[in-house]
């Protein structure tokens, strides 16, 4: 087949097929708009199949550690669209065809010194005062609350609303949903090029040529690649980080728990398994260039896990993977249209961007349906870098 | 009858060592010191080793450390491989399930990072391809450090005698022990460094090789790189395939050659090739009752004597071996049955029947051509997959070889990989046997030696010039052998909708072809869905058959970056033993 033949016709075309794209092409197929996605590879094939799962709201001092106060002060501000975000997936819940197995018990972020229990309770604070429900519990409290965290541990914040869900199923879930309510998938088939029409993109992959009137790029870490062919700058950074699997375990750890200081993010997933993450540093394989995970980040990442839970020195470590994260220079995310580019939207994420997912896509899809928006995204607009 | 079979064999070359008291699940039973705890309870009748995600009870699979059924808790601490772990007196073995309970933190050593080690050569696996490297590169001076993950060094073919039992009359061992022994003994004479229960968890680099032996974590960063890691047997899906006492010829012939204990007392063989004609003729001389010997080959027709003739010219003595079994089993009056496979096995806590069905050219069993066996104990053996996750995972070049997906390492003659300093030698290349992997070792050992710029011995260049002349006469042995066993390509097709195919996680063909069904082309979107490949074997079971099960489309390479990527543990490794 000749690339230059037009295979499809659609309204909207979303390109990526990972949780931005399929909650994107979710809901506008719900509001009756006609959507397809084209995807290089399979669904979730990207970060949304990498990603820990995590359901996720404190602000985390260790990613905070190098800003000045107006960047923590602009991305607190963000505090409510997560809580927002957390709605969102609790009533996707009821509403996706499978289980995503989301379970909210809870976040537990650990201080081992005095120093960082200063950063949590300053962090407390500032959380607070954007109306998150989060506190600080003193060492006694947590043996209570968690008694599987270390003795030393000397106090942690606690904000009862976080959790997680199945990232792999997930993005599944919100596909087969997006496929239900009418949108069209193409797998397999990379974009190459995006150029105007008359009326609106040309999209050209090997399987041929999309034509739509309104474009997404939705790409996750090929976000910046794709809207460059389409002459728009993305200001995104790149890093490659890993995540690592324990054996199934009887239930022990309930909660999603943080370190104040240290990389570490760990929970157990529904299955049993502990998975341990934090944005540890992984690596491209020489060879192929495919994210690869690295010995002294397991180490490492494993030495943390097993000071704040002991008990899993006894757990094996079955898996591990490597995935891409992408970084806005404000930690928010860039969302809706382009305002330099007529019919050209955009929705890409900060690291945290299963947690914003569902709703990123909602608002995209509000924006290109022209329904009334859930959410002012007025603070996601590309043009804040620009202007 | 059968059931006065001891399941201890006797040997006048050996000698049983001291016996140790354990227990299991509470219960005390006895061992012999030195014997794996799977070979402890085999000899007490115990298959069922503890329930796995499904629910249902497992027991010995692959019996060499890759499928990690057999796990067990040992002194409060779980998953141990009963395959690999040696029993020791006071223990106590407990059965676990799918979840595992931890135990109580232990105090912590300090973490350190560990060591690096610089061997001039790196030898991962002392089978013979892997020994026979080791002895050359050695005779020529170079600084050879070997790891293999089991107790004893000589792999699946040289497999020693376990410390459980002395040997007494060496000259009384039969000639593939003797032939390792021989081979192991000058190795260690040459001052190769043996290390064994090394368990390679992570091929980061050639210089970054990551292994644990005995909780201690080493990092060798070698000059040279030599992997022989050998092949599994692939798995064939029937139902009832998970049942305790339904396992692979090669778990149950290490039980029989490394501890000298039976795995049943009526067994079924059925299979592939001439391993499960070899293991039927042993456990016969065991005093075993083999019911039958089934292959999935048809019987050997006139045609064939041609392959026949060219197989006896190149290798006369595999050939007298392979009469020799036949002679020994039509004496006992075994049963060989072709064109057949077993399509069924049968019982509730152990396989107590199976059934085995003639089946057509594709493999499909034959309606109204099957028969039911009572026996306790069913060996698999449908021939063997590459064990090539480091290769993989050192990023070495492969290419697809036989039309099933089956990876195989692009390597020269001398065995070089596409990553430099990195050789790739043995079964897990090209599946030729023993005798051409120890040729090739031979080869690739004085490379190595040359490429180290070491001086390499007079004799050398005949020793060469001989083992590439012998490397090509079982080259050619194995393509008749193959010719005579030629058989068609059986995967999924004994399967029902309600059959395992993931054997760790429990999925179902059914879970599979809802996932494809609902739009996954990949093993990676197949294992996103249904934990397919998942486990704690990474896929070493399930992924062919997933493969197997994919639509085939035209335009999805299936190459070295198809499949499930290779990653890191390349075995489970334990948290305390890393961090």
């Amino acid at each position: 087949m000749h690339s230059d033949d037009v295979v499809a016709d659609t309204d909207a075309l979303v390109i990526g097929a990972g949780i931005y794209g399929c909650a994107t092409a979710y809901f506008l197929a719900r509001f009756g708009v006609e959507t397809m996605v084209v995807d290089s590879g399979d669904v979730g094939a990207g970060a949304s199949g990498a990603n820990a799962g995590n359901l996720h709201l404190q602000l985390s001092p260790f990613s905070l550690a190098n800003k000045n106060p107006e960047w923590i002060a602009e991305f607190a501000a963000t505090l409510p669209f997560f809580m927002a975000a957390l709605a969102l997936w609790k009533r996707l819940e009821g509403e996706l065809d499978c289980d995503i197995e989301r379970r909210c018990p809870g976040g537990i972020m650990v201080a081992e010194n005095e120093h960082q229990v200063t950063l949590l309770r300053e962090k407390v604070a500032l959380e607070r005062a954007h109306g998150l429900s989060v506190e600080m519990v003193d060492g006694t409290g947590l043996r209570r609350l968690a008694p599987y965290i270390a003795p030393h541990v000397l106090a942690a914040s606690y904000c009862p609303d976080e959790g997680m869900a199945n990232a792999l199923l997930a993005v599944v879930g919100l596909a087969n949903g997006a496929r239900a309510a009418g949108a069209r998938m193409m797998l397999d088939a990379a974009v190459e090029g995006i150029t105007p029409d008359s009326a609106g993109w040309c999209v050209y992959t090997p399987r041929g040529r999309i034509r739509c009137r309104r474009l997404v790029i939705a790409a996750g870490s090929s976000s910046a690649a794709l809207a460059a062919l389409a002459g728009v700058k993305l200001p995104l950074s790149h890093r490659v980080i890993q995540m690592i699997a324990t054996e199934a375990c009887t239930p022990f750890i309930d909660h999603l728990v943080y370190h104040a200081e240290s990389r570490l993010t760990l929970k157990q997933v529904a299955n049993g398994n502990v998975l341990i993450g934090g944005g540890w540093e992984a690596a491209r394989d020489p060879v192929f260039g495919k994210p690869a995970v690295i010995a002294d980040s397991i180490r490492s990442s494993l030495a943390v896990a097993r000071t704040i839970v002991p008990r899993l020195a006894g757990a094996s470590v079955i898996r591990t993977w490597a995935g891409p994260n992408i970084y806005t220079p404000d930690g928010r995310p860039i969302l809706g249209p382009v305002r330099s580019h007529p019919r050209l939207f955009v929705a890409v994420c900060n690291t945290y961007g299963f947690t914003l997912g569902p709703l990123c896509g909602l608002l995209v899809a509000e924006a290109i349906a022209q329904r009334p928006a859930s959410y002012d995204l007025a603070p996601f607009a590309l043009e804040r870098f620009t202007q | 009858m059968t059931n006065s079979v001891a399941l201890r064999v006797d040997d006048s070359a050996l000698r049983a060592g001291p016996r140790v008291a354990f227990t299991f699940d509470g219960a005390p039973l006895h061992g012999l010191q030195g014997e794996t705890i799977a070979a402890a309870l085999a000899v007490a009748g115990i298959a069922a080793l503890g329930a796995r995600r499904d629910g249902t009870q497992r027991g010995l699979w692959c019996g060499m450390g890759v499928c990690q059924e057999c796990i067990v808790t040992v002194d409060g601490m779980p998953s141990r491989r009963a395959c690999m772990t040696l029993i020791a007196a006071g223990m106590a073995v407990t059965t676990q399930g799918y979840a595992v309970s931890l135990p109580e933190p232990s105090a912590r050593s300090t973490f350190s990072t560990p060591a690096v080690q610089q061997p001039q050569l790196l030898v991962v696996g002392a089978g013979p391809a892997g020994l026979a490297a080791a002895r050359a590169a050695a005779l020529c001076g170079v600084k050879v450090t070997v790891i293999d993950e089991r107790a004893a060094p000589g792999g699946q073919y040289f497999k020693q005698v376990a410390k459980s039992h002395n040997v007494v009359a060496a000259e009384r061992l039969d000639a593939q022990v003797r032939a390792g022994r021989d081979l192991i003994a000058e190795v260690e004479r040459l001052g190769v460094t043996v290390l064994r229960e090394a368990t390679l968890w992570g091929a980061f680099g050639v210089k970054e090789i990551a292994v644990a032996i005995d909780g201690v974590q080493h990092v060798f960063a070698p000059d040279r790189l030599l992997v022989a890691p050998g092949v599994y047997e692939r798995g064939v899906p029937v139902p009832g395939w998970t049942l305790p006492g339904y396992m692979t010829t090669g778990a149950a012939q290490t039980l029989l050659r490394a501890y000298r204990v039976l795995p049943g007392r009526r067994v079924l063989v059925a299979g592939n090739g001439p391993l499960n004609l070899q293991f039927a003729a042993e456990l016969v001389a065991a005093g075993v009752d083999v019911v039958a010997v089934v292959d999935a080959a048809a019987a050997p027709r006139m045609r064939d004597i041609a392959w026949l003739l060219r197989a006896a010219t190149s290798a006369p003595g595999l050939i007298c071996d392979g009469l020799r079994y036949r002679a020994r089993l039509r004496r006992a009056g075994v049963p060989l049955i072709h064109s057949s496979a077993v399509i069924a096995a049968h019982g509730e806590v152990r396989v107590d029947a199976c059934t085995v069905a003639r089946i057509d050219a594709a493999g499909r069993p034959i309606e109204g051509r099957s028969r039911r066996y009572a026996v306790d104990t069913v060996c698999v053996g449908y021939g063997f997959l590459p064990s090539n996750e480091i290769p993989r995972a050192l990023g070495c070049r492969h290419a697809v070889h036989d039309g099933r997906g089956t990876l195989s390492t692009l390597v020269d003659g001398d065995g070089l990989s596409s990553v430099a300093g990195t050789y790739v030698i043995g079964d897990v290349v090209a599946l030729a046997g023993a005798h051409a992997a120890r040729c090739q070792g031979t080869i690739t050992g004085y490379a190595v030696a040359r490429s180290l710029g070491q001086p390499l011995p007079a004799s050398v260049a005949r020793e060469q010039r001989d083992a590439r002349r012998a490397l090509s006469r079982h080259l050619a042995f194995q393509r008749a052998l193959w010719h005579l066993f030629a058989a068609p390509a059986l995967d999924l097709q004994f399967a029902t909708t309600e059959t395992i195919v993931c054997r760790c996680e429990g999925v179902t063909r059914a879970d599979i072809d809802h996932a494809l069904a609902s739009g996954a082309t990949t093993s990676g979107a197949v294992k996103r869905r249904t934990r397919a490949g998942m486990g704690r074997c990474q896929g070493r079971y399930c992924a062919p058959l997933v493969t197997a099960m994919l639509p085939a489309a035209a335009d999805s390479p299936r190459d070295e970056l198809s499949g499930l990527a290779p990653r890191a543990p390349v075995k489970p490794i334990r948290i305390g033993d890393l961090a």
